[in-house]
């Protein structure tokens, strides 16, 4: 290790030295204190500025930024590394209170729903909504990634310096710290050149106007055209539900079963068997008929046996979408059978896109499988909900993230690190 | 159907614990050199049912069984025993080797008692191949940090040799935290293929960082090796406090309905 803490003169021990706040070196207790002051000045930044949020770079502002905020970083310790406050910033207690901190403003946020229609005067005032936006993480995000950037130019520093220092073990330390600083600045200062738009298609028509998240239109310099969008489905399932309280009764979870031609199975004295089941079917009258329209739904024939007076009830039931009605099959006082809704399988966009110099013929676009296209990553993101598989158009999400791979590049640094971290263990020791 | 057939895995693996168990600690037994060897074999046996189980119901549902909380246990259950018997045989701590069975035992149990609907169903955004090595990762790294908090308890609890304590403490937490940061990142990469972004500050992902950001604070924490403080051994309960918030905890937080990868209950 680079620097030898001995009991006496080690940042953790301060404690128990009794030694007055402020006086060299600063330890845990001027790092809250700083720390804690940046919250409440970010806090009544928020409180009283009115809802001037923290301020939103975008290119090429982003990258000055950027660049001279490292730039201060590095200067700063060439030229006053010997000093006692850039000592204290490269210490374990600054590293470990600006965690603290912002593990602090992460819990508000996994508790608090961070949508600026939720809560009351308070949380709205604070803005405790919408941390991500907030001052006060502005502020502490800050504060954390000049701790962690500090110590990262530290060692990089002494890597290239020392012989002894060049081993597996700081080279681990350096791609860990290091990869995570930068992908988080990137990440942060990137956030606001994301583009997420959002168009909705209809099947043979070409489009070339998205939507972005406020609401407004972008044209792009290509068109999309769907040829087909498709929606599979998993069988639905049958379901027993108590008349009374209308539940689906559990029965250790062995209720809900998939339904198939041949399913058949037995519910305290009663025996249920499927004597038909179509995938695509109509009403006519009582009855089910195989049909292949708009808005055709699964329906099934279900026979119940009373084991114990071998009486039986026979009916259909279906499971109801925007043109049907539901149609359940009561068997006994306490009991009915249910078919639910069938859930959804895959769903996938075929669509053509076109521009002055590229065509791209029935791409498939499906979840977990987007498709570049015009500096775009194209998403399926949704259908008509309503109608299921007979929905008539398609969404798809275009998102363009110009820092992805500088992002990427970073968590791959972090990777590797965490690679050797697993490899070599802690230090040892002494 | 699967569940029914689930009883006898389970009761086959359970017995095999047991065995490993009474030959550990049982004076009679544990005299000898071969006991330790048996009861590592015993408790394998029993890890091997659990993992036919998983591989049989993997096939019977054709999907990863990894949906829903009640799989995810399952899991656990699986790598719990593995783990033991590899601290055991590192180090020879018969109780940690206990514990990891007993925590196996314990969740089956669970499973047995409240057993879910084993739903074929696979929701488009889990048919990925992140999924496997997204979740496979993450399990691991749960057993491995909370297997690191018992030693934590145990420690506080009947004063044993710090050093000791912290050393095993240590490693795990080493381990543990690795797949953790795997996981994590595995679980962005995968974001951005399914919903467009790496991070959004989902619920779940939130707590995911929290997890880790606590576990790295215990890493940082420990550098200085000279103290004998306890506090290390508190903020690794406090770590899995908020590792089962995540993992069980965020189902029943306010900004559960803004999840969009919670659990399915069913
Ligand atoms: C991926 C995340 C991280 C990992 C895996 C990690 C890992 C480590 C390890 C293993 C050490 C000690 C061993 C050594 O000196 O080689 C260490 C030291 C340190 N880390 Fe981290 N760390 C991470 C993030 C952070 C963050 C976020 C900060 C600061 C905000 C930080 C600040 C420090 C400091 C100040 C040291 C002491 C270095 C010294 O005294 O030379 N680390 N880290």
């Amino acid at each position: 290790m680079s620097i030898k803490y001995t009991k006496s003169n080690h940042p953790t021990h301060n404690k128990n030295n009794n030694k007055p706040i402020w006086e060299c070196p600063w330890g845990y207790e001027e790092s809250y204190l700083i720390g804690f002051s940046l919250i409440f000045i970010g806090f009544m930044l928020e409180f009283f500025g009115n809802g001037n949020i923290a301020p939103k770079l975008i290119f090429p502002n982003n990258i000055y930024f950027g660049t001279i905020y490292v730039l201060i970083l590095i200067l700063a310790y060439v030229f006053f590394r010997n000093t006692k406050p850039l000592k204290w910033f490269v210490a374990v207690p600054t590293a470990i209170s600006s965690l603290v901190l912002i593990i602090v403003l992460v819990m508000i946020m996994g508790i608090i729903p961070q949508d600026v229609s939720y809560g009351g005067d308070l949380i709205n005032k604070f803005g405790l909504n919408r941390m991500t936006t907030n001052w006060t993480f502005f502020f502490i995000l800050f504060y954390f990634l000049s701790a962690l950037g500090f110590i990262t130019i530290k060692r990089t520093h002494q890597l290239i310096i020392k012989k002894d220092d060049f081993n597996i073990r700081n080279i681990g330390f350096v791609l860990n710290h290091f990869g995570l600083w930068f992908a988080i600045i990137i990440a942060v200062l990137g956030a606001n050149d994301i583009q997420h738009l959002k168009i909705t298609i209809d099947e043979n028509k070409p489009y070339n106007v998205a939507t972005n998240n406020e609401g407004k239109d972008v044209s792009l310099d290509f068109f999309i055209t769907l040829n087909k969008f498709t929606v599979k489905e998993f069988a639905p399932k049958l379901a027993i539900v108590d008349n009374v309280s209308g539940k689906i009764l559990h029965n250790n979870g062995k209720n809900l079963f998939e339904i198939t031609d041949s399913l058949s199975y037995i519910f305290k004295n009663y025996s249920i068997e499927v004597s038909e089941y179509i995938e695509n079917s109509a009403p006519i009258g009582k009855k089910y008929a195989s049909v292949y329209q708009m808005g055709s739904l699964p329906s099934a024939k279900i026979k119940v046996t009373n084991t114990l007076n071998t009486e039986s009830t026979e009916g259909w039931i279906c499971c109801g979408n925007f043109m049907y009605q539901y149609q359940s099959l009561k068997f006994s006082k306490d009991y009915s059978l249910l078919m639910t809704m069938p859930e959804v399988k895959h769903f996938e966009s075929k669509v053509t896109f076109f521009s002055k110099t590229d065509l791209q013929k029935q791409i498939p676009i499906e979840v977990n499988k987007p498709y570049d296209f015009g500096g775009y990553k194209i998403y399926q993101l949704g259908y008509e909900e309503k109608k299921g598989k007979w929905s008539e158009y398609s969404i798809l999400e275009l998102v363009k993230d110009p820092w992805l791979n500088t992002v990427y590049f970073g968590l791959y640094l972090l990777l590797a690190g965490t690679l050797i971290l697993l490899l070599t263990g802690k230090r040892s020791s002494k | 159907m699967i569940w029914i057939e689930f009883k006898t895995y389970y009761i086959i693996a359970v017995l095999f614990w047991l065995l490993a168990l009474i030959i550990l600690w049982f004076p009679k037994f544990n005299k000898s050199k071969k006991a330790n060897i048996f009861s590592v074999i015993f408790s394998l046996l029993g890890g091997v049912t659990i993992v036919l189980f998983t591989y049989f119901l993997w096939i019977e549902l054709d999907r990863p069984p990894m949906r829903t909380l009640g799989e995810t246990r399952l899991w656990y259950s699986l790598f719990m025993p593995f783990i033991g018997v590899a601290i055991f045989i590192k180090w020879k701590y018969k109780w940690f080797l206990s514990y990891s069975l007993l925590m196996a035992v314990l969740f089956l149990t669970i499973n047995l008692l409240s057993p879910e609907t084993y739903s074929k169903t696979l929701m488009p955004a889990l048919q990925s191949p992140w999924f496997v090595p997204h979740v496979v990762v993450y399990i691991f790294a749960y057993a491995t940090l909370a297997a690191s908090s018992l030693v934590a308890v145990k420690s506080l609890l009947f004063k044993s040799k710090y050093s000791e304590t912290i050393t095993l403490a240590d490693n795990l937490v080493y381990i543990g935290f690795s797949f953790l940061s795997f996981g994590l990142i595995f679980g962005a990469l995968w974001a951005k293929e399914a919903w467009g972004h790496y991070w959004t500050w989902d619920p779940k992902e939130t707590w995911a960082f929290l997890t880790w950001a606590v576990y790295l604070i215990y890493i940082h924490f420990r550098i200085n090796n000279a103290t004998q403080s306890k506090t290390s051994l508190y903020i690794l309960m406090v770590a899995f406090a908020v590792l089962i918030i995540c993992w069980f905890g965020v189902n029943y937080l306010p900004t559960t309905n803004y999840s969009v990868h919670t659990y399915t209950k069913y």
